[in-house]
């Protein structure tokens, strides 16, 4: 797909090329003759033809061989660009390639030493799980940033309870309480950044202990995920949230995480609003359309038994 | 005992995740590259390949296509890739399940008993009148009596099925069962296989043939 573009690309430099330096050709050949014929007729003023002659000849090449030129630059430098997107894609890869594997090992040691002390508390280690969280969630983040334009997205069915039961093993003290099911119309990557960085905000910024995460069936086909939680929080302008690099506080964050979930689920042709919790606590409701299938919370707990 | 390829390039994550994993009861190998795992695969049984897509000498992918080709081995993907196409064409191949890097321990080790009840694999080797089951480990005789031979002369027995017909080297025999430790020797695994032939009544070499100079061979034909 990417290559395509990139030949389409080319493909529409060449074709200015041809177009404008034929254009500028045949307007020479023509202006050319143009003076020939007047010259024929006009004996009296051959000189001066003559001269205009010369100084078209001269001026219309110079001008088609500047053409010719900015062409020939506009493909090198279209050529250049290209070459170094790719640099810098291939560049991006192997550095999330490496971080990532980085990470999914100092994690694997981390719950590894956690696992054999047992029952033992270990805050040194929770801690480090803590920031191994925080640095992928960064590094999830900056990637998304960088990709959003041309990032291609899955859209499948995703049924939330396995998504969210996935997502308690980032946050093991955290209570994450699932009223309701249903499956939505995503991107399993997409949605799940986009509840991670509301959760995550959720325990950094709003200092919460207990998230609850509501399906219920909006209308006839839309299906409305609300995500509460019991921190204190969110203090300035809801209007503002969700926009780039827009930090409320010192230390509110980087300011990327809201505005990436947004993106996300408008690009899953969804709606990310966000509101102050009846108790004081944050909270961002979802709005996903299409086939949503519900699932009652008794269903629910028969599909886990 | 089931049995694991994990095929991971890097070295931290490749050596804690074998070790979990041994640690949850299941036979695991792990190799680095893509050639190395073909190899493996050619030489036993394997109930499940945790394949990592970025592999130094080829892609994940590929080996995925050459594997399902072949076999119907559950496979599974762990990658940093986890863009809509990765998955796509992880999923096309026929993976079970695609987990993007960094995962979590507890997640890694839910999917994989995922697969395996996906994929109950109950295997067992019949034999002139006798049963080998692999998966409890026991030999039933024709007068229905159980056996459980030690853990490494099964290993062994193991080795040899599912390395059949190929003749198993005594050198590899020894790699496999001790690994690095090398702690046992030709005359131990000659022993073993006197314990095994007296387990399987194999007075006559009928099951486990010693090829002079080379190994020994599973000869059972059923």
């Amino acid at each position: 797909m990417k290559q395509q573009r990139d030949r389409i690309k080319i493909l529409l430099v060449a074709l200015w090329v041809t177009f404008t330096v034929t254009l500028a050709v045949w307007w020479l050949i023509f202006g050319l003759r143009q003076l020939n014929l007047i010259n024929q007729s006009n004996l009296e003023g051959a000189v001066q033809l003559h001269r205009h002659y010369q100084m078209l000849l001269w001026e219309g090449g110079i001008l088609i061989a500047s053409l010719i030129g900015g062409g020939l630059a506009l493909y090198y430098y279209a050529r250049r660009e290209q070459k170094r997107h790719a640099q810098v894609e291939e560049f991006f890869a192997a550095f999330t390639h490496d971080a990532k594997t980085a990470m999914a090992s100092l994690r694997l040691q981390a719950e590894s030493l956690k696992e054999d002390l047992g029952s033992k508390p270990s805050p040194l280690l929770d801690r480090l799980l803590q920031d191994t969280l925080r640095l992928q969630i960064q590094l999830e983040n900056s990637l998304s940033l960088v990709k959003l334009p041309s990032g291609r997205l899955l859209i499948e069915p995703v049924k939330l309870s396995n998504l969210i039961d996935s997502l308690r093993f980032h946050w093991p003290d955290l209570t994450i309480l699932q009223k309701g099911d249903g499956t939505v119309p995503a991107d399993v990557r997409a949605l799940e950044s986009v509840l991670t960085n509301l959760i995550q905000n959720a325990v950094t910024h709003g200092q919460a202990s207990e998230v609850v995460i509501t399906v219920s069936r909006r209308g006839s086909d839309r299906l409305k995920v609300h995500v509460e939680d019991n921190g204190c929080g969110f203090q300035g302008d809801f209007s503002q949230l969700g926009k780039l690099f827009v930090r409320h506080a010192r230390g509110s964050g980087s300011g990327v995480g809201l505005y990436i979930s947004r993106q996300l689920t408008r690009r899953m042709n969804a709606k990310l609003n966000f509101a102050r919790g009846p108790a004081g606590g944050f909270v961002a409701e979802l709005d996903f359309p299409g086939e949503a299938e519900m699932m009652s919370v008794a269903e629910r707990e028969e599909v886990i038994i | 005992m089931k049995s694991l390829l994990l095929v991971e390039d890097d070295r931290s994550l490749g050596a804690t995740l074998q070790d979990r994993l041994a640690l949850e009861g299941y036979r695991v190998q792990w190799v680095e590259t893509k050639q190395r795992a073909l190899k493996k695969l050619s030489e036993g049984l394997w109930d499940l390949l945790i394949l990592d897509v970025g592999l130094p000498d080829g892609s994940g992918f590929e080996l995925a296509r050459e594997v399902k080709a072949q076999s119907s081995l559950p496979i599974m993907f762990i990658t940093a890739l986890g863009t809509a196409e990765n998955r796509l064409e992880g999923f096309e191949i026929g993976a079970e399940e695609f987990i993007p890097k960094p995962f979590h321990l507890r997640e890694l080790l839910l999917r994989v008993r995922h697969v395996f009840e996906k994929h109950p694999v109950r295997r067992q080797v019949s034999c002139n009148g006798r049963t080998i089951e692999l998966d409890s480990r026991t030999i039933i005789q024709p007068d229905g009596q159980r056996e459980h031979p030690p853990a490494r002369d099964f290993d062994l027995l193991e080795l040899l099925i599912s390395s059949a017909p190929r003749v198993v080297s005594r050198n590899q025999i020894i790699d496999t069962l001790w690994g690095e430790d090398k702690l046992g020797n030709q005359r131990t695994v000659d022993n073993m296989i006197v314990h095994l032939r007296q387990s399987l009544g194999d007075a006559d070499s009928k099951f486990i043939r010693a090829v002079r100079g080379v190994g020994y061979q599973w000869g059972c034909d059923s």
